[in-house]
C-alpha cells in the first residue's frame, strides 16, 4: 500500500538543499533528491557536458540517460553553480520531463530573503502550472509537514548524539538520503516508530561515549562507496558534512505565519528565511559563519579526525578546504584529503589511501 | 644586450619579489618599455602606460587600494578615488613575464587544488608569498565566476580588511536588478563612511559620463572593426581587453578608445595600408573568453600563417546599455545583469550569432582554458547550436596563464583541421 503511494505520485528532482521541498511537494508532486548512483552501463555524457566539469552533474545526466529514474514529472535545477547551470542548458533539450531554474542568493540577508521570496513565487506559479495549483492552504499543509518531518529529524540526531536506528542502515548519511528520497508523509510514520523504540540520542548516546572515533567526513558530496567504506569500520563514527548530509538533517524548521493566515507571499517569505538560514554550505557569501559551524562541529562533536573529500573541479570545494586545513591545523586534527570524480573505479585508490590514514590513527 | 630582456631576467631572479613590489620598477618599466618600444598602435601605448601607472600607483599606497575581481562594477572604484588593483590580471603579467609557474607551484603547496582556475591559483599564491600592494579594501562579484569570490574570501583572511561581495543573480528582471542595486548602494554606503569621500552627483555625473564616453568609442572601434577586410588584428584586439576589466570609469580609458577608432579609421582609408596584417585575411574569425597570456605563438600562427583573422572578441563586446547618472545603482546593476555569459547559455548564444553577422565571420574559436567552468562548460551546447546554423566552431583546449598544459602540437593539428573545413565550406 506504501509503495503503492509511493509511485502514484510523480516525482520532481532537486539537487541543491536551499531548493524548497515544501513548494514541490505543495504542487502535488513527490520531491526526490537526485544524488549520483553508480549503474551498470552508465549512458556517455561526453557530447553534452565537458570532462573538466564538476562529475556531479555529468553523473546525474548520465543516470537520466540510462533510464535510472522513473516516473519523473521534472527537475529544478538550482543555479548552485556554473557546472549545475550547464547542467539545466543540456536538461531542457534532453527528457520529456520540464526543467525549472532556480536563483537562489549567495547573501543571507534581509534584501537575499525579499529577493528569495520573489523566486519561490515564480516557482509557486510554475509548478502549479504543471500539476496542482500552489495556493496559500495547500502551501501551509506541505510546510506543517515538512515541519514535522524536520523535527523529527532534529529529534533523531539531538546535540549530534545521532542515534541512526537499524531502520535506517548504518549511517547518517543513509538516513539524510532516504529523508530526501522519501515521500515525506511515509518518512515520518517511519522515524516515528525508531525514535519511539531507540530514543531521541540524549548524551549518554554519544559515539565517544562508547569509546567511538568521531570522523569527520567533509568537502563536496561523496562517492557512495567512499561512505559504505567509511561506515564499515569498526569503532569509528562517522559524520558526513555535506548537502546531503549533515547540512540536509540539520535543516531548520520553517515557521509559518500565525493563526489561520494561509496568505501564501507570507508563507514563502517565512520558507525564504528558513532556508537561507540553514547551515551555510561553501557557495554562501559569508565565511564567518562557515567557519563558526565548522568549529562547533569540529567542538561538539569531538572530532578526532577529518577525512576531506576535494571533488573534482568544484571550485566551493577547493576553497572550502584552505579554510578547513587552517582550522585543523590550529586544533592539531589530523586530516586527509582525498579526490574523486563521484564513480566506482576511484574506490580502489581511495581504499588504500583511507586505509593507511586510519591506521595511523590507531 | 637588450633593455627590455634585462628587465624580464631581473624580475625572474632572487630580487623578483622585491622589484615587483616597488613603485619604482613601474616607472623605469615605463622608461624601458614606452620609450623604447615601438608600439603599432599609438592606443596600446598609451594603455600600457596607464596600466603601469596603476600598478606604480597600488604600490606607491598614497591613496586607499581596491583589489577587485574581473566582472566587478570598476566604475564604483571611481566613484571613491581608489586605485584598482586586480589580482587575476597580475596573474595574467605574471604568466608574460613567465613567472607565472613559481607561483602555481606554491598554490599547490597551500592545498589549493590544481583544478582550480590557474589565474586564481596565480593570485592565491601571489598574495600568500606578498607579491601584490596591500589592499585596503577587496571587491568581488558572483558573475560569471564562482572561484573569484571564494578567492577573496581567502584573501580577506590573510588581510583584516572590509570584503564587498556582489551577489548578482543570473535572472535580468527588475527584482534582480533592485536587488543589485540595493548591495551596491550598501557598498556604496559603507565606502563612504570608511574613506571619508561623499558620493556627490557631481562625482556621479563625472565617472558616469567617462564611462558612456569610453563605451560610445568602443562602439566605434567595434564598428570600424566590421570593415572588410578587418583593419585590426585579434592579437591587437585582444590586449584591450584590459580596459574591460580595470579601465571602465578610468579617466584615460575614453581617450584611448577614441585613439584606437581614429587609428583604425586610418587604416581603412589606407593612409596606413602597411600596418599590421591588414589585408592579409582569407577567414573572419569570431574569439570566445581570453588568450593565452604565456609566450605562445598560436595566435601570431592563426593569423599570419593561415589567414585567420580574429575580426571580433567576446570579451570586447559591449553588450550594457549607458549609464544613467540619474539612477547610479539601479544602473550600474543593470549594466551587471546584462552579461551575455550571466544565466542560461541563450543569452551568450544570442551573442555569438549576433557578432558573427554583424562581422561577416566565418567561424568561430573558442579558448578553453581549462579551469573556467563558466565558459568551458556551455561549449557543447554552443557548438551544437552553432552546427544547426551551418557556423564552424572550434574549441581549443588550453590555459591562459599554465604554458606547461598547453599542448602546442594538438592545437596545431585542431587549428589546421578547422583551416581544411573552412577551405572546404568556401572553395
Amino acid at each position: 500500500m506504501k509503495q503503492r503511494i509511493e509511485d502514484q505520485k510523480q516525482k520532481v528532482g532537486w539537487f541543491c538543499t536551499y531548493t524548497p521541498e515544501e513548494v514541490i511537494h505543495a504542487a502535488g508532486f513527490r520531491p526526490y533528491r537526485l544524488i549520483p548512483r553508480y549503474t551498470e552501463g552508465n549512458s556517455t555524457v561526453e557530447d553534452a557536458l565537458p570532462g573538466n566539469i564538476c562529475p556531479y552533474p555529468r553523473k546525474i545526466l548520465s543516470n537520466l540517460r540510462s533510464g535510472l529514474y522513473e516516473n519523473m514529472a521534472g527537475i529544478v535545477v538550482a543555479n548552485s553553480c556554473n557546472a549545475m547551470i550547464h547542467l539545466y542548458n543540456v536538461l531542457k533539450e534532453e527528457g520529456s520531463f520540464f526543467v525549472y531554474l532556480l536563483d537562489v542568493p549567495r547573501r543571507q540577508d534581509k534584501k537575499a530573503v525579499d529577493y528569495y521570496t520573489l523566486e519561490l513565487e515564480l516557482l509557486a506559479d510554475y509548478l502549479g502550472s504543471q500539476g496542482k495549483p500552489v495556493e496559500g492552504q495547500s502551501l501551509r499543509r506541505s510546510v506543517e509537514i515538512y515541519r514535522q518531518k524536520n523535527k523529527l529529524l532534529e529529534q533523531c540526531c539531538q546535540r549530534y548524539g545521532f542515534t541512526t536506528g537499524k531502520a535506517f542502515a548504518k549511517n547518517l548519511y543513509n538516513l539524510a538520503m532516504e529523508a530526501a528520497e522519501m515521500e515525506p508523509e511515509l518518512f515520518i510514520n517511519k522515524i516515528k516508530k525508531v525514535v519511539k523504540e531507540e530514543g531521541t540520542g540524549k548524551q549518554g548516546n554519544k559515539p565517544q561515549d562508547n569509546g567511538k572515533v568521531s570522523l569527520l567526513l567533509a568537502g563536496g558530496l561523496p562517492p557512495q562507496g567512499l561512505v559504505e567504506m567509511l561506515s564499515e569500520q569498526q569503532g569509528l563514527q562517522l559524520y558526513p558534512e555535506n548537502c546531503a548530509g549533515l547540512r540536509y538533517l540539520q535543516k531548520p524548521k520553517t515557521d509559518l505565519p500565525s493563526g489561520k493566515n494561509n496568505n501564501r507571499k507570507e508563507i514563502l517569505k517565512l520558507t525564504a528565511r528558513s532556508y537561507l538560514q540553514k547551515p551555510p554550505c561553501p557557495r554562501a557569501f559569508n565565511r564567518q559563519a562557515r567557519n563558526n559551524y565548522y568549529r562547533n562541529l569540529l567542538d561538539d562533536l569531538q572530532i578526532r579526525a577529518v577525512i576531506y573529500h576535494d571533488l573534482i573541479f568544484c571550485d566551493m570545494c577547493h576553497y572550502d578546504y584552505l579554510m578547513l586545513k587552517e582550522l585543523l591545523e590550529e586544533k592539531n586534527i589530523p586530516h586527509l584529503k582525498v579526490k574523486s570524480e563521484l564513480g566506482e573505479e576511484d574506490l580502489g585508490q581511495l581504499k588504500t589511501r583511507v586505509e593507511a590514514f586510519l591506521e595511523i590513527l590507531e | 644586450m637588450n633593455p627590455q630582456k634585462i628587465f624580464r631576467e631581473q624580475l625572474k631572479g632572487p630580487l623578483g619579489r622585491k622589484l615587483l613590489s616597488s613603485p619604482a620598477t613601474y616607472r623605469l618599466a615605463k622608461d624601458v618599455f614606452i620609450k623604447e618600444n615601438s608600439f603599432p598602435f599609438q592606443a596600446r601605448k598609451m594603455m600600457t602606460e596607464m596600466a603601469l601607472d596603476q600598478a606604480a600607483d597600488a604600490y606607491r599606497k598614497k591613496k586607499s587600494v581596491a583589489w577587485t575581481s574581473a566582472f566587478f562594477p570598476g566604475e564604483l572604484i571611481y566613484l571613491f578615488d581608489l586605485v584598482p588593483f586586480a589580482p587575476e590580471a597580475a596573474a595574467g603579467t605574471s604568466a608574460s613575464l613567465e613567472l607565472a609557474s613559481e607561483l602555481l607551484k606554491h598554490s599547490d603547496q597551500m592545498g589549493l587544488s590544481a583544478d582550480s582556475c590557474s589565474f586564481h591559483r596565480c593570485a592565491a599564491a601571489g598574495t600568500e608569498l606578498e607579491y601584490f600592494p596591500l589592499p585596503d579594501y577587496l571587491m568581488a562579484s558572483s558573475h560569471l565566476c564562482d572561484g573569484a569570490p571564494r578567492l577573496f574570501q581567502y584573501m580577506t583572511s590573510r588581510y583584516d580588511k572590509p570584503l564587498y561581495l556582489l551577489d548578482v543573480p543570473f535572472r535580468e528582471s527588475d527584482e534582480a536588478v533592485a536587488y543589485v542595486a540595493s548591495q551596491l548602494a550598501e557598498i556604496a554606503g559603507d565606502l563612504e563612511r570608511k574613506t571619508g569621500n561623499k558620493l556627490t552627483d557631481e562625482k556621479i555625473r563625472e565617472v558616469f559620463e567617462r564611462s558612456n564616453r569610453a563605451r560610445h568609442y568602443q562602439l566605434e572601434v567595434a564598428r570600424l572593426r566590421q570593415d572588410i577586410p578587418s583593419p585590426l588584428t585579434g592579437e591587437e584586439g585582444l590586449s584591450y581587453v584590459y580596459l574591460t576589466f580595470l579601465g571602465q570609469g578610468h579617466p584615460k580609458t575614453p581617450e584611448i578608445y577614441r585613439t584606437l577608432a581614429e587609428e583604425i579609421q586610418d587604416i581603412i582609408d589606407d593612409r596606413r595600408g602597411d600596418a599590421g596584417d591588414y589585408k592579409a585575411e582569407d577567414y573572419r574569425l569570431i574569439w570566445l573568453h581570453l588568450r593565452p597570456y604565456h609566450p605562445s605563438e598560436m595566435i601570431g600562427y592563426l593569423e599570419k600563417e593561415l589567414r585567420q583573422k580574429i575580426v571580433a572578441e567576446e570579451m570586447n563586446y559591449v553588450y550594457w546599455p549607458p549609464l544613467d547618472p540619474d539612477e547610479p545603482f539601479i544602473s550600474l546593476a543593470r549594466k551587471a545583469l546584462s552579461h551575455p555569459g550571466l544565466g542560461p547559455v541563450e543569452r551568450r548564444l544570442a551573442t555569438i550569432e549576433k557578432m558573427v553577422n554583424d562581422y561577416g565571420a566565418h567561424g568561430v574559436i573558442h579558448f578553453s582554458h581549462w579551469g573556467c567552468r563558466q565558459s568551458v562548460g556551455g561549449i557543447l551546447t554552443i557548438k551544437k547550436k552553432l552546427r544547426q546554423k551551418g557556423i564552424p566552431f572550434l574549441a581549443l583546449d588550453g590555459d591562459c596563464i599554465d604554458g606547461s598544459s598547453f599542448p602546442w602540437g594538438q592545437t596545431l593539428t585542431r587549428i589546421e583541421g578547422f583551416h581544411e573545413v573552412l577551405e572546404q565550406l568556401h572553395v
